[in-house]
């Protein structure tokens, strides 16, 4: 698979053209297939009674115990335990393992991911207090196969060395970059403060980070 | 890695605080109160706590707005985020201590989801207490600090229990002599936010004295330091993401080169947040001349009894002082 051939993460079923579904591809297509399927059989016909903007919840979700979740732009619908955490769900339920579990204590930055455009810590985020809004992982960046310009700096700038703490870098980062296209050094270790890297490699994220901000 | 599930439990949105109030009463202590829920988690994730219900008070909107009181001062909504007290205009014209302060909180993650309110009511950070043994403050009879590791630990004003009071944004509000606002089953109460916090000599199991079924609605801060000078410094293991070994918040008046009234306020000293007032005496009435500011932070805290591994912090303390004087003359 080249760098820029990414699967798209509106398709979860997408396999790998260049020689087959790799692993990874086939378990997040089995969580995240199986699920849609389901829910695509059981509820296709009413899809529009389900919650509007403000997070109520509508007829679909009352009947299914399901919450609808907005993750990278998509429409989910997930049954949700009172005190289940975003990480969790995003990666057991939705499949979107992008996102990691590092201390599970607010303490490392490894899960990162963007509600309402702001970064916060999905180990100790409540999924139930995402709805309604728009929760962004790093499987959302991606367009159409191709990286994000952030994505593409965090390879060519070697942002990642085991790269376990680079998706959520990615996505303080992107918070960094939506607010201030032309950050300077210091603001973009400001905005990666919340991210530890187990391998040092700080300079090359913030490089990353700053060549980023002139790719976009 | 995942470390650990929480057990079951009910989450349940209040709508209003009378809701919220009405809620912890019914369940008495199998309920919670949680708001950003960034401290919280954390014990229920560690199964030290294990409520039936927690009761979520970030769906009332009413606790989430900052405004400019007609006074000139400043009405900050409890369930407003750290991030937002520090962005918003009203804070920053007037009131630049408090911003400063929050921006120095743990993270940017942490302070997209963390309240004020929380800032203020987060229970210690002993890591013996946190640590799930069984010490005073757990209800047991030791002080496993004073025995082992007491390096972040309070130095003055402490009984049995040595915890330090862990809240950056605590000293900055008592320095501009906010007020916290209360609700609960018997209407409102207001008091000085320096006498919300409760010590271990008066209750060795509590940081503050909200009762189970008491909700802080807002913090007020009167207009009587803005635009004042103010000075803020926090001293902590890393840049980022640490608690303060020690902070100083300052709030200072001056004539000329004269000081005519000053504020300081300082965490991780003791258990509660510490007013200098030794430090404010020496210096009030002054001018600030070097050998003023010398004797003023010459040692602030009279009264310290240390532990071997915290004896750093009497001269921590002093340095705060001296630069807090320094920065303003
Ligand atoms: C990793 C980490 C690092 C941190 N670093 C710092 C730091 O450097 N400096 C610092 O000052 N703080 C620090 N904090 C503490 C942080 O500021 C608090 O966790 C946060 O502000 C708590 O707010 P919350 O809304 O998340 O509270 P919650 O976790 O929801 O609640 C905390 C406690 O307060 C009670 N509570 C909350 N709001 C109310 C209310 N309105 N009325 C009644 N009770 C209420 C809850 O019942 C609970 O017991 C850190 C926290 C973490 C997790
Ligand atoms: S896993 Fe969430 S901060 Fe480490
Ligand atoms: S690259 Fe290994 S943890 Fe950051």
């Amino acid at each position: 698979m080249s760098t820029t051939d990414v699967p798209d993460e509106s398709e979860p079923e997408a396999g790998d053209d260049s020689g087959g579904p790799s692993r990874r591809d086939i378990i997040k297509g089995t969580i995240g297939g199986t699920l849609v399927a389901a829910n695509a059989y059981l509820f296709n016909n009413i899809r529009q009674t389900s919650a509007q903007g403000d997070g109520t919840p509508g007829v679909r979700e009352r009947f299914s115990n399901q919450l609808k979740l907005t993750v990278n732009g998509r429409e989910r619908f997930v049954r949700v335990e009172d005190q289940e955490r975003l990480a969790e769900t995003l990666r057991y339920k939705l499949g979107l393992t992008g996102t990691k579990f590092g201390c599970d204590r607010a303490m490392c930055g490894a899960c990162t991911v963007q509600v309402d455009g702001d970064p916060i810590y999905s180990c100790t985020y409540f999924t139930k207090d995402a709805v309604g809004q728009e929760i962004t992982t790093v499987e959302g960046l991606a367009e159409g196969g191709q990286l994000h310009p952030i994505q593409e700096s965090f390879i060519e700038e070697l942002g990642g060395q085991c790269a376990f703490c680079t998706p959520g870098m990615i996505m303080s980062a992107k918070s960094l970059l939506e607010e201030n296209g032309d950050p300077t050094r210091e603001e973009v270790k400001d905005a990666l403060e919340g991210n530890l890297c187990r391998c040092g490699n700080y300079e090359n994220e913030i490089e990353s980070v700053l060549s980023a901000a002139e790719r976009m | 890695m995942q470390q650990d599930m929480i057990p079951p439990l009910r989450h349940i949105d209040a709508t209003s605080v009378e809701h919220a109030v009405r809620l912890l009463d019914e369940h008495g202590s199998d309920a919670a109160t949680i708001a950003g829920n960034t401290d919280e988690i954390n014990w229920l994730k560690n199964r030290d706590r294990t409520p039936e219900v927690l009761v979520d008070l970030k769906p009332i909107e009413e606790l989430e707005e900052i405004s400019e009181t007609s006074d000139g001062g400043l009405r900050i909504g409890a369930l407003a985020t750290l991030s937002d007290v520090e962005g918003h205009d009203a804070v920053n014209d007037g009131f630049s201590l408090i911003a400063e302060a929050m921006g120095e909180i743990a993270t940017p993650q942490i302070r997209n989801q963390g309240t004020i309110g929380g800032n203020l009511t987060q229970d210690s950070r002993c890591w013996y207490y946190r640590g799930g043994f069984d010490c005073y403050r757990a209800g047991g009879n030791t002080c496993y600090a004073i025995t082992g590791e007491s390096s972040d630990h309070a130095v003055t004003d402490y009984s049995r229990c040595i915890t330090a009071h862990p809240s950056d944004g605590a000293v900055a509000l008592i320095a501009l002599g906010a007020d916290v606002v209360v609700r609960g089953p018997r209407g409102e109460r207001r008091e000085p936010l320096s006498e919300f916090f409760v010590g271990p000599e008066d209750n060795i199991t509590v940081m503050h004295d909200l009762a189970h079924d008491e909700i802080l609605t807002h913090i007020e801060v009167p207009s009587d330091w803005r635009g004042e000078d103010f000075y803020f410094e926090k001293v902590r293991g890393r840049d980022s993401w640490d608690f303060a070994i020690g902070n100083i918040a300052a709030a200072i008046r001056t004539s000329g080169n004269t000081v005519s009234d000053l504020r300081l306020v300082a965490n991780g000293f003791a258990p509660t947040p510490k007013r200098l007032r030794k430090a404010e005496n020496a210096i009030r009435g002054n001018s600030l001349t070097e050998s003023n500011i010398a004797s003023a932070s010459e040692n602030v805290l009279p009264n310290a009894r240390p532990q071997e591994d915290n004896e750093y912090k009497l001269n921590l303390a002093d340095s705060l002082v001296n630069r807090a004087l320094s920065n303003v003359a």
